[in-house]
């Protein structure tokens, strides 16, 4: 029901919805591609195969999840994140990853404005701790123990809320490899061992004392293992079906305050961007809750803004190995669920594109980290949440502008900023290119998720606020 | 008079007309929005030379108009053609900004001729005015005639409340001349009854010759104010 030029269909390429599982897959992904470096960009968890019944790790693959900031971090619903990011693998077959920390970094740097407490469990390479200086400070391993510890302290600080009459929202986000067990079971990779899909349900889901739990998870399957067990298999079509496969094996609906978001990405390469030193479902994610997704301007990202959003910025990457794709689904007791809520207390400052403003941008730190990417239509002004006391640069293909954050609550207008031409070199293959060429370039607003909701049936967001035109 | 002034004064003073747009909520009610609108009208409205269109007025007007909204403006053109189209000199237009469980406010300022922007938070809203007008209302449909109109007119009621006090004091001139003054004959009560009226005249002839100098001093000074507001 937004009262705004919904009709307009647009053809969208929006994530499959699940299908019936019809051949046997091995997880999750997909491929066909060359082995070569492929297993240096995935992430995910495999599964093995079987459709049926057991697959697939949490199943989904490369999902991210991120929602941060989420529904709602105020006082009333303070909110929690538990952010799990892990370049290695434990099957000597899967290459390491280069930006699943970075991921993890970025995700810590979105939430903390805005959580009560956000934990991160990574080991931090040279590069990221270069780009995120002081993070690793703050840092855990990604350990089994460390894990239980985190939850085991989250969990009681959530209790404490509820107690006192909170409703506390925890995320757990993924980030790094996934991988099919013998018994068919998925997993993902933590330090020196293997997190199963019935762990997470009985370690984290079951347990979990959130009144809403978001999952945000981005992990894909190996290329390797895929091609070694199935040939060239119809991966997409089997990933879908084994993130299907997870969910009905499971029960989520046992669980009605428990969303999720995951990347279903059928190609390994596809995953991660050296150009943004970031997975690229990730980043789309982190874009999207950042408040770039937020198509009726109520301040608020629910699951279908964030759908649409990743739909749109997929949507002209001509490349198939570049393509991500996305399965979400909101809890089932709120299915407007917000993931993300700028409304709430936040120490953020806040980056506004005034209505008129078009186009792609993007904004980095001076470090060259890529927090936000989006493309955005006319007719409605947007704002973006981003960290307090920080120099950040807006940039188009064509321009860019410098802005200081400082201090917190800030807003800033972009029309205030002094805009300078800019040059960006280009570099990488085909695939880079077709990144930088068509990740983002279908513009995303009220006309996109319009068409958007029509053609996949998604619960629309409501109207956007008009101002008062009472006398 | 009193009328008659005050329509000489609203019709004669060309002061800017500003046309405040009801301003977009993001991230927040439409309620907040109208109320951050409210306090910036008020600041408006403290600012010499502004004239603010009724919210009622602009509404009316902006009807013709899809949803009750001015298209964004890129080109100054666009913002003319805008103007005219409301009858105004200047536009103030904002988005209320309600994220982080505060209140912020990006105001924009658009005249024909250029564009000021700024934003601020609900506790600095008069400030905010103050830095859109940073570069005065040169938008004026003409020169400003007010204070000349206002100094003429307080001359003028000056010298006729002179008038009639000088008229009053003549009157007991003549009175006390003739003889007839109507005090009690005889003794102590008749000289202060007559010396009672010479005072009462006297006193009213002082306060007719100062409301003439204040009167004339006022005329100079609208003379001097008519001239120095000269295109």
């Amino acid at each position: 029901m937004l009262s705004v030029h919904l009709s307009q269909g647009i053809g969208l390429t929006v994530p499959e919805p699940l299908q019936e599982c019809t051949v046997e897959t091995h997880g999750r992904v997909p491929s066909v591609s060359p082995p070569s470096d492929a297993s240096a960009g995935c992430r995910g968890i495999a599964g093995e195969g079987d459709c049926g019944s057991s697959i697939a790790i949490l199943s989904l693959p490369v999902l991210p999840l991120s929602l941060i900031v989420a529904t709602s971090l105020g006082a009333s619903a303070p909110v929690y994140a538990l952010i799990v990011a892990n370049n290695s693998s434990n099957d000597p077959k899967l290459a390491k990853l280069q930006y699943a920390d970075d991921d993890g970094a970025r995700y810590f740097t979105v939430f903390k404005p805005m959580a009560a407490q956000v934990t991160l469990l990574t080991v931090l390479d040279d590069d990221t701790q270069r780009r995120f200086p002081g993070l690793a400070a703050q840092t855990r391993p990604p350990s089994r123990r460390e894990l239980n510890d985190a939850l085991e302290g989250i969990n009681a600080a959530m209790k404490a809320d509820r107690a006192a009459g909170k409703h506390p929202v925890f995320f757990f986000v993924f980030t790094g490899h996934g991988q099919r067990g013998e018994a068919g079971e998925g997993s993902i990779a933590l330090l020196g061992e293997q997190f199963t899909r019935s762990e997470l349900f009985s370690q984290v889901i079951q347990p979990i004392q959130a009144s809403t739990t978001h999952l945000i998870i981005d992990a894909c399957d190996s290329y390797f293992f895929v091609n070694q067990r199935g040939g060239s298999l119809p991966v997409a079509a089997g990933q879908a079906v084994a993130v299907a496969q997870f969910l009905e094996a499971r029960s989520l609906d046992k669980y009605p305050d428990v969303g999720v978001v995951l990347s279903t990405s059928s190609q390994q390469e596809s995953h991660e961007w050296a150009a943004i030193n970031a997975g690229v479902f990730s980043h789309e994610i982190i874009s999207a809750l950042l408040g770039a997704a937020d198509v009726n301007s109520d301040g608020k990202v629910e699951y279908s803004e964030l759908r649409a959003f990743v739909a749109a910025a997929n949507q002209q990457v001509d490349d198939p190995r570049g393509r991500v794709n996305m399965f979400a689904r909101p809890p089932a007791r709120d299915r407007s669920a917000a993931l993300a809520d700028l409304t709430a207390p936040s120490s953020s400052a806040y980056l506004l594109l005034p209505a008129g403003l078009q186009g792609r941008h993007w904004v980095e730190d001076s470090r060259g980290v890529r927090l936000a990417d989006f493309n955005k239509e006319a007719d409605r002004p947007l704002v973006l949440a981003l960290p307090p006391g920080q120099t950040f640069f807006v940039r188009t293909p064509a321009r860019e502008a410098r802005l200081e954050t400082g201090t917190e609550g800030k807003l800033i207008d972009v029309n205030q900023l002094a805009w300078s031409p800019t040059g960006i070199a280009s570099r990488g293959g085909s695939l880079d290119e077709s990144f930088r060429e068509h990740l983002f370039e279908r513009p995303y607003g009220a006309r996109f998720y319009g068409g958007f909701v029509s053609s996949s049936g998604e619960l629309p967001v409501g109207p956007a606020p008009e101002p008062d035109l009472a006398p | 008079m009193t009328t008659l002034l005050m329509s000489l004064l609203l019709t004669a003073s060309p002061c800017t007309r500003v046309v405040v747009t009801p301003f977009e909520p993001l991230a927040t009610s439409p309620a907040a929005a109208r109320a951050i609108e409210q306090q910036v009208r008020e600041g408006l409205a403290l600012r010499p030379g502004l004239c603010v269109e009724e919210r009622k007025v602009t509404i009316e007007k902006l009807a013709k108009f899809e949803r009750h909204r001015l298209p964004p403006c890129g080109e100054l053109a666009c913002v003319a053609a805008q103007l005219e189209a409301l009858e105004g000199d200047e536009l103030i237009s904002g988005v209320v900004v309600g994220a982080g469980a505060r209140m912020n406010v990006d105001l924009l300022r658009s005249t024909a001729a250029r564009t000021a922007r700024t934003t601020a938070s609900e506790a600095e809203l008069a400030a905010a005015v103050g830095v859109l007008y940073q570069w005065g209302s040169t938008e004026r449909a003409g020169p400003r005639r007010w204070p000349a109109l206002v100094a003429a007119s307080a001359a003028v009621a000056s010298a006729g409340a002179g008038l009639a006090l000088g008229l009053e004091s003549r009157r007991h001139e003549q009175v006390l001349s003739s003889g007839m003054t109507g005090c009690p004959a005889g003794g102590t009560r008749f000289r202060d009854c007559v010396d009672g009226q010479v005072k009462t005249g006297r006193d009213e002839a002082t306060a007719a010759n100062v409301l003439f100098g204040v009167a004339g001093a006022l005329a100079i000074g609208a003379v001097v104010l008519w001239v120095v507001e000269l295109p």
